[in-house]
């Protein structure tokens, strides 16, 4: 691929961008009904579809096949033309995706993948009360009865799981075996009886992370991803998607938010004065551009790379989601009383909306969840570095 | 080399990069080994004696340099001198010095002031004479061609070419030991003037031909105070340039002329001379000189000009500059991590090997993701750099502002997670932190280069 070949991908991004991005989308998703939510969502999904801009890093068979420097391309004209995000289908394209794709039989892949492309929405049931950071303890369990799992417990977390159609579930098929000897795969139908999501409120005021209660939910055999009591093998695929696939698009997006940035700081701020005026401002800036750099070039190696190394993936999370919290900070620090007089963003934005307070808040719905910043750094010391594990504690 | 592939690219690096380490680990390492395997001449054309490389591969030295904080004029002459020389105008002397340099007989030191990140403080006058001063300048004493970028009569800037001594008499690499692990008995001490370190050879006999500058003690003329000020008023001057006409020496530079490029200018050797003074820096694996011109005449086809835009030309050099140290950084910060790494590994408190405890664990983890960033931005402006990319001195100030803050964070982590241990002078660690702290503020600080990056946003970038 010529430089030439890169220029002209991005001349026909940027055109389609100019005709397809909703003018108004910012306005018309702030404080938008969910209903609204969802049909805004599935149609802009099927817009981008239609220019083969949706699925860009899946397999060309399936209907992707970008390579990486136009991957990189899209999504930072995405991000410069403030297209919306794919926020309702993140979890389908991205970790639902990459499971079926590793360890997904032929059949699964071929019932689902397109489905996905027709607009299922899938959730992510990992998560419990009891086991958060430490995944392996969850209790939930699925009981083999004939051609079915007899699903029991509770999930929490289940982002866009009201609106979901699917659920990636982990679940206890051996309470016998060892914690992450005992867990099975299963792919389950939100629609099934026995299934009750609540929403729960976050720090934001939003309502998109869900409680999953599973009573009695009967998922069919078939549905089982890998082997049975093999399940924490599989996840880890459906981790390692969360930690480094989804980074190409956040880190364009995250720039597309640092744009924004110093587009304010070169405005008249607090006081009357531009902040971009301020020495120190324009040094914290240039700081943070610096690591907006690097973080890009990470992504890049990353999804470029055939044989990433064992914590590659867990480094680009962690710098990712912390960035992302420094400077959504400084935004909110810097753009005074007025960025926190955002009380809703819009939806369809992402984790830079430009409502720096909110923004800032919302931060750590990435330092948290998918191996909290603490969990990625303990993978890194003993995956990359080969340093001494942990004693166990029991 | 520029058409290779990247993969056959990337398999070259490593290889350049192997042997690097295994020639580096020598303690100390030879200078003239390193210029006997070319490493000086990677990026000077074949014709001229070297490999016809780019400062890509320049760079994979230059971070192996970092790693074993080689007290070697690497930087200096292939970041520096080669780079300085291949921006000028070909012609026969130029050439002659570049073969020189690439081969290891000439030891070519760019007066660029490395307190800064653009221009020069030098000037040449309506009379070609020189004049200016720069307190530090990286290997200045250890230097037998001087290279001095300056802005002549039309502001325009070129480099006056200077002998600072004859090749022949050039210092061999001094002999103190590079790794950690060497003895640290055999470095110099900073409470003694380097030049009494140094091997007869470049106390050259009084009056000998080819060596410049004043003997008199630099603090006790007229006018250069500026050049030693804040050392120590009680310090013996750490002159090592010694007398000699400059006369002499211009007919040193005449005779290597065959056939000069403009007419020959009256020389007068009286005009005044370039004086180059030791600095010690408590950083002991590197050497400076404050050089000093006070009027100097500088002969016509001693005067070189750039083979594009001057000042275009200037920056470029500056970039580089940034973008050599950022490199040496770079090393140093990955030798620091994997040191720490192994002690962490091995060394045992409270009944367990201390890595096993998180908070040295994720402060390991933490140099990791340091020094990953700082390789990415690093890559990126060396390939800029390479390829004269037009935003490369963005790109420069990138990897320079965060390679080698990092490497201070690196290496101040590696000093605490090695307890007391790191903390002594047998451990080494010191050497690197110094090293570091030094490249930090080499060719310009963070800040310096920030404001760099920020200048831009008046324009509407990024």
């Amino acid at each position: 691929m010529t430089a030439a070949d890169l220029d002209a991908f991005r001349a026909h991004v940027r055109d389609w961008c100019r005709a397809n991005v909703p003018a108004d989308w910012r306005r018309a998703q702030t404080g938008a009904p969910d209903e609204e939510f969802v049909r805004f969502q599935k149609e802009w999904f099927q817009r981008l579809r239609e220019a083969g801009f949706a699925v860009p890093h899946w397999p060309a068979s399936w209907g992707g096949g970008m390579p990486v420097p136009e991957q990189a391309i899209l999504y930072r004209e995405l991000a410069a033309h403030d297209a919306p995000r794919l926020v309702l289908a993140f979890v389908a394209v991205h970790h639902a995706a990459a499971t079926l794709l590793a360890a997904g039989t032929g059949e699964q892949r071929a019932r689902y993948l397109p489905a996905i492309l027709d607009g299922e929405i899938w959730a992510q049931g990992f998560s419990e009360p009891d086991a958060g950071s430490d995944l392996a303890a969850l209790r939930t369990t699925a009981r083999r009865e004939g051609d079915v799992y007899v699903v029991n417990g509770q999930k929490c977390w289940a982002s866009g799981a009201a609106h979901a159609d699917w659920c990636l579930l982990l679940a206890r098929t051996d309470p016998a075996a060892p914690k992450r000897h005992g867990i099975s795969y299963l792919l389950m139908d939100l629609r099934s009886p026995g299934v009750g999501i609540r929403p729960t409120r976050q720090a934001t005021g939003e309502s998109h992370f869900c409680e999953i209660f599973l009573d009695d939910v009967a998922v069919p055999a078939a549905n089982l991803v890998g082997a049975e009591n093999a399940g924490w093998r599989v996840a880890q695929e459906t981790l390692g998607a969360e930690r480094g696939m989804t980074m190409l698009e956040l880190a364009e997006r995250l720039g597309g938010g640092f744009r924004r940035l110093v587009d304010r700081c070169s405005r008249p701020g607090p006081g009357g004065t531009r902040p971009l005026d301020d020495p120190l401002i324009a040094d914290r800036l240039a700081e943070l551009e610096t690591e907006l750099t690097g973080l890009r070039a990470l992504c890049t190696a990353l999804v470029g790379d055939a044989h990433p190394g064992p914590a590659d993936a867990s480094i680009v999370k962690l710098y990712y989601s912390e960035l992302l919290q420094r400077i959504t900070g400084f935004g909110t620090e810097t753009l005074g009383l007025a960025a926190h007089t955002d009380l809703r963003k819009p939806a369809s934005s992402g984790w830079e909306s430009g409502a720096w307070a909110l923004d800032f808040v919302a931060s750590w719905e990435w330092t948290i969840p998918g191996g909290a910043s603490e969990i990625q750094r303990t993978i890194i010391g003993e995956r990359a570095l080969g340093l001494p594990r942990e004693p166990a504690a029991f | 080399m520029a058409a290779a592939a990247p993969a056959d690219l990337a398999e070259f690096h490593a290889e350049l990069r192997a042997v690097a380490r295994a020639l580096l680990s020598a303690s100390p390492p030879s200078w003239d080994r390193i210029t006997e395997v070319g490493w000086t001449g990677l990026e000077v054309e074949e014709a001229l004696g070297g490999a016809d490389a780019t400062f890509a591969e320049t760079a994979v030295v230059l971070q192996e340099m970092g790693r074993a904080a080689a007290s070697v004029p690497y930087l200096a002459v292939a970041g520096l001198g080669v780079g300085a020389l291949a921006l000028l105008e070909p012609g026969p002397d130029r050439d002659d010095l570049l073969r020189a340099t690439a081969t290891g007989d000439a030891l070519t030191v760019v007066a660029l002031d490395a307190e800064t990140t653009d221009g020069t403080p030098f000037r040449l006058d309506a009379e070609f004479r020189l004049h200016g001063t720069a307190a530090f300048v990286l290997d200045a004493s250890r230097a037998d061609r001087l290279l001095v970028p300056a802005l002549d009569p039309t502001a325009t800037p070129v480099i006056a070419t200077v002998a600072a001594a004859p090749a022949r008499s050039r210092p061999p690499a001094p002999d103190q030991g590079e790794s950690p692990a060497a003895d640290a008995d055999t470095r110099p001490d900073s409470s003694r003037p380097l030049a009494s370190t140094r091997s007869g050879s470049r106390e050259a006999p009084d009056g000998a031909s080819g060596w410049i500058g004043p003997r008199v003690p630099m603090s006790a003329r007229n006018g250069s105070r500026e050049a030693v000020e804040g050392a120590p008023e009680t310090d013996t001057p750490r002159v090592s340039a010694r007398g000699g006409s400059w006369e002499a020496d211009c007919r040193c530079l005449s005779a290597s002329a065959q056939g000069g490029s403009s007419v020959v200018a009256e020389v007068d050797s009286r005009a005044g001379s370039v004086a180059i003074a030791d600095r010690a820096v408590l950083d002991a694996t590197r050497t400076f000189g404050s050089v000093v011109a006070d009027g100097v005449a500088v002969p016509a086809d001693a005067v070189w000009r750039f083979r594009s835009d001057p000042g275009v030309a200037l920056r470029r050099l500056h970039d580089r500059a940034a973008v050599a140290v950022a490199c040496d950084s770079l090393g140093l910060s990955e030798a620091m991590l994997d040191a720490t790494v192994a002690y962490a590994g091995t060394r045992e408190q409270f009944g367990r090997r201390i890595g096993s405890f998180q908070a040295v664990k994720h402060a390991c983890a933490d140099m990791l993701v340091q020094a990953r960033v700082a390789r990415e931005l690093v890559a990126a402006a060396a390939q800029a750099v390479a390829v004269g990319d037009p935003d490369a001195g963005t790109a420069a100030a990138m990897a320079k502002s965060f390679a080698c803050a990092a490497a201070v964070e690196v290496a101040g982590k590696a000093m605490q997670l090695h307890g007391g241990m790191g903390y002594t002078w047998e451990s080494g660690v010191h050497l690197h932190l110094k090293r570091a702290s030094l490249n930090r503020s080499l060719f310009g600080a963070p800040a310096r280069h920030r404001a760099r990056i920020a200048a831009r946003y008046r324009d509407g970038a990024p």
